[in-house]
């Protein structure tokens, strides 16, 4: 048994290197240069033009354009509404996740009632913040940018109008369901299966319509960012129902856990990141991608290996040392897309570091692509063994996973809402200041919150591996870093809310001169 | 790249390798695992406890696989051998857990076999460990003036105590719950070890 | 292009509309330095799977797999092994996990080894707890505890009785005799195999004569 097996694992990372090594011989042999080429027709007329900032925020500066020749003002308030919700679980999920860190160092805090229990509470956080936040957001992005890129008006907006529907119901109940005890009991699919038949529902009602805009496009070239975006919509629908049914026990279960739980974050937060920075960065500076080589080596070496990490998660644990092996290899082969999508985007803001000053959106989406390198290599190297036996089991895991989805995913999300809102409202942000702020307040609260579980995890690591201490001492150490997590935690859900204030003031600005915008949407969709 | 189905079935055949070598894979080799020799299905009472454990969320903080000694020192904190599929065949759902914020369990019914133990500090875990930052679980318990002949009264030690002289009385979810903890109990010797990871194991083959 | 930024802004204009700039990505090769990473890890990679746990993995588990049963099986069932190291290892595999390895027990929920007058006392005590068991009270080193222990009497030979029985009998500054398997075969003799745990303290006292109150003399040997 065990020398097939050695022989599959063998197999499975042989089938990958073939896979990267042809991918670079194509991309070095110019395979796809065809396609390069049409790219460069289409846009013939943008390059060499002078490239503003292309942002709406900035303080005072403005620029005159054509407008999108994909904008499609029909389902304008689609998009309002993805984000709206979307902000709506941002700010609850941020509230239930200050409470679970109060918890850790306030144990006999509410501790009346069992929906408000620690283990319930946290899990309503994760719940709230990934399908409904991260999720929405996401989407209501790609249904920006997806038409956008493809220059075509967006199809069956009614349908994703159901989806959006569906989807909320979904999140509302799974996250109530949680509350009350009724839950799947595995980490990140702890919403109940039937309930995870409305949000499968809902995932299918988004999916169609980005799907059928890719197929009815009127360019020729598709862009990386919709790559990352068609990538996604294939995985993620496998990735939910197969790690939902309800057939999966024992160890059994562990191993479709945490191969779940993983390409969740690597096969649809992270596209949903990276593919909205490949658009917003250049978009804003004005100027193209490093290299569309090094685009087509970032995006199928992350399918190649990020599909096989999840089970470095089970590292030391009862599984078969084979699939543990393979995933900590995955993991550490995971430095190539990194790099290829490092390169890409940093000498792009690298370069032009003069648009910072002018755009508010650049700074969120450039620094969340900085923390999705940094969340790449970290992970990387705590999938190693050596670093594995210290930071498992530890709060440093938990510092990792927010570096990942909320400082790279989420801030990209930000700024690019940022980017987005005041060209579909036609108005300017009210208070630029304040998303000034708001870029502080999570930066800054994001830091404090970094590097105290970093920190506090690590020697707690350390503390557990060591036999002559007691284990109580590993907790007990903890506890200034928790208070420190908390701190920051609270910093960045302010920072939310003041996000939430933004966007409803913008909003109710808009609707308050409705004339105004009626003038200005005429504009844009005649070009 | 301008095609959108050949890089939806490139991506899609992906991610199906992947499942194939992460999923399918693994569940044909632990689907013939048998469950260890010393393995007590879970009692009704038990399996209602275990339940309560999942809908409270114990494994968002407490592991139930204690790893080798080759690897960390589990063995000697009490919290027994390293652990192997065949331990955990009535699972369902599985709660190794991910996180020591308390410590392992997966022997917490042999380390600590007392039933009042495990009530007074599900009840008030400062009563036993004064740092403990484990949450109390009052929810679990009623306030009885006059507990009836049936009722578990709760051993609470007098600072945590109810006031006026009343007594603790163990709910039948407390109950459960601590007939589950005292079930986790895998003393027994391992079987199939050749199933879990042995990447830490300093054998003569490294 | 930098000059020209900085000539920039130009406020006067529409800020509503979107710039014509398309993103999109120059055909530049990919650096040597990627691929040469790429390379590098590629290398690791196939070393860490051909050395780490392709062929290791069966000879791990093969080796393996006696110390993780019942420790020492076949040693001590062929005599071999000194009886003091076979006690040792299966007592790391059998009574770590409750008595700790520094025999101290467990707060409030398993008594302690070291300095129990149960273990350094007359050897029919821990024979006889480990061949049926013992639940309910019992007082040791000054404690009471309340819980119960599995039997051993059918998983561990007289042989493995004896060994352990002996280890834990000089462990920890003990200095009390060996017991050899003759004696556990003796004490086998005293009861039926399936019969109930012992029941406390109290059974114990009937069994072996040691007082299942801590009296003071008793406290005082319990602190030796």
């Amino acid at each position: 048994m065990s020398l097939t097996i050695g022989t599959m694992m063998a197999l499975s990372f042989v089938v990958s290197l073939i896979g990267l090594a042809f991918l670079i011989w194509a991309v070095a042999s110019k395979q796809f240069r065809v396609d390069q080429s049409d790219a460069e027709v289409i846009f013939s007329g943008a390059e060499g033009e002078d490239h503003a900032p292309d942002d709406p925020t900035s303080f005072g500066f403005q620029r005159d354009a054509e407008p999108g020749e994909g904008t499609d003002t029909r389902h304008r308030k689609l998009i309002f509404a993805l984000i709206g919700f979307g902000t709506f679980w941002l700010v609850l999920g941020s509230i239930f996740g200050v409470i679970a860190s109060l918890k850790l160092h306030l144990p006999d805090w509410l501790t009346g009632s069992a929906p408000l229990s620690f283990g319930r509470i946290r899990t309503m956080h994760l719940n709230s913040v990934i399908y409904g936040w991260l999720s929405l957001a996401g989407i209501g992005v790609a249904m920006f940018l997806v038409p956008r890129l493809f220059k075509t008006p967006l199809r069956g907006v009614n349908l994703a109008w159901g989806g959006l529907v569906l989807w909320n119901i979904g999140v509302a109940v799974g996250v109530y369901a949680i509350a009350t005890g009724w839950t799947d009991g595995m980490e990140w699919l702890e919403i109940p299966w039937q309930v995870d038949i409305l949000l499968a529902a809902g995932g299918a009602c988004f999916a169609a319509p980005l799907v059928l805009t890719a197929i009815n496009r009127n360019v020729h070239h598709i862009y990386v960012t919709a790559w990352y975006y068609l990538g996604a919509l294939v995985w993620f629908p496998v990735l939910f129902v197969i790690g939902n049914l309800p057939i999966h026990t024992g160890v059994q279960g562990a191993t479709v856990n945490w191969w779940f739980a993983h390409n969740v974050l690597g096969l649809w937060l992270t596209p949903i990141g990276v593919g909205a920075a490949y658009y917003v960065l250049p978009k804003i500076i004005g100027k193209p991608i490093y290299s569309y080589r090094l685009s087509l080596l970032g995006f199928w070496a992350l399918a190649l290996f990020y599909s096989q990490v999840g089970m470095h998660h089970l590292i030391g644990g009862p599984v078969p040392t084979w699939v543990v092996t393979l995933s900590v290899v995955q993991s550490v082969m995971m430095f190539v897309p990194v790099i290829a999508v490092a390169i890409n985007q940093h000498v792009l803001w690298g370069s032009n570091l003069w648009a910072f000053k002018q755009s508010l959106p650049l700074r969120f989406v450039a620094f969340g692509a900085v923390m999705y390198t940094l969340a790449s290599f970290q992970g990387s190297m705590e999938a190693v063994r050596a670093v594995n036996t210290v930071t498992h089991f530890t709060h440093y895991t938990v510092a990792h996973a927010h570096l990942g989805a909320y400082a790279f995913v989420s801030l990209v999300l930000f700024g690019t809402v940022y980017y987005l809102m005041p060209i579909l409202t036609g108005r300017l942000w009210p208070a630029p200041r304040l998303i000034a702020l708001h870029f502080w307040l999570v930066a800054i609260g994001f830091g404090v919150y970094f590097f105290s579980l970093t920190i506090g995890g690590w020697l707690q690591g350390l503390a557990m591996l060591d036999a002559s201490r007691d284990w109580l001492e590993s907790m007990q150490l903890t506890q200034p870093y928790l208070e420190g997590r908390s701190v920051g935690g609270t910093l960045m859900t302010l920072g939310h809310l003041l996000f939430a204030i933004n966007l409803l003031s913008l909003v109710f600005a808009a609707r308050r001169s409705t004339d105004a915008v009626d003038t200005a949407t005429p504009a844009t969709s005649a070009s | 790249m301008n095609k959108v189905l050949p890089l939806a079935v490139l991506a899609f055949a992906i991610l199906a390798f992947a499942t194939l070598m992460l999923v399918i894979l693994p569940a044909a080799q632990f689907r013939t695992v048998e469950p260890a020799d010393g393995l007590e299905p879970y009692t009704a009472a038990e399996e209602r406890g275990r339940q309560q454990y999942v809908d409270l969320g114990c494994y968002y903080c407490h592991s139930q696989q204690p790893r080798s000694p080759d690897q960390a020192p589990d063995l000697q904190r009490g919290w027994g051998r390293a652990t192997t599929p065949a331990d955990y065949v009535y699972d369902d759902p599985h709660v190794l857990g991910t996180m020591r914020t308390g410590p392992d369990l997966m022997n917490v019914g042999a380390r600590m076999p007392s039933q009042g133990w495990h009530l007074t500090h599900l009840y008030q875990p400062r009563a036993i460990e004064e740092s403990s930052i484990m949450p109390a679980y009052p929810f679990l318990f009623e306030i009885k003036q006059n507990p009836g002949e049936n009722d578990v009264v709760v051993p609470v030690p007098a600072e945590y105590a109810p006031a006026d002289g009343a007594q603790v009385v163990a709910r039948q979810s407390a109950l459960d719950l601590t007939a589950y903890l005292l079930s986790l109990d895998r003393t027994y010797p391992a079987d199939d070890l050749e199933l879990r990871d042995l990447g830490y194991d300093r054998t003569e083959a490294r | 292009m930098s000059e020209q930024n900085q000539s920039r802004p130009e406020p006067q204009r529409s800020p509503l509309k979107e710039s014509r700039f398309e993103p999109y990505e120059v055909n530049r090769p990919i650096p040597v330095f990627v691929l040469a990473v790429a390379v590098a890890l590629m290398a690791w990679g196939v070393y860490t799977l051909w050395s780490g746990s392709g062929p290791a993995t069966e000879t791990a588990a093969r080796e393996e797999a006696p110390t993780a049963g019942m420790a020492g099986d076949t040693d001590v069932a062929n005599g071999q092994g000194s009886l003091l190291s076979v006690g040792a290892s299966l007592f790391e595999s059998n009574c770590v996990t409750c008595h700790q390895a520094n025999g101290s027990g467990v707060s409030g929920a398993v008594p302690p080894l070291a300095g129990s007058r149960y273990v350094t006392g007359p050897a029919d005590a821990p024979v006889q707890i480990l061949l049926h068991g013992i639940s309910g009270a019992i007082a040791v080193a000054g404690n009471e505890y309340d819980g119960r222990m599995p039997r051993f009497g059918e998983t561990l030979s007289n042989r493995e009785i004896a060994a352990v029985v002996s280890y834990i009998r000089q462990q920890w500054g003990h200095n009390a005799g060996s017991v050899t398997p003759a004696f556990v075969d003796e004490q086998r003799g005293r009861f039926p195999a399936d019969r109930s745990p012992l029941s406390g303290g109290a059974e114990l006292e009937a069994v072996t004569g040691i007082s299942a109150r801590l009296t003071r003399t008793a406290a005082t040997e319990a602190s030796q």
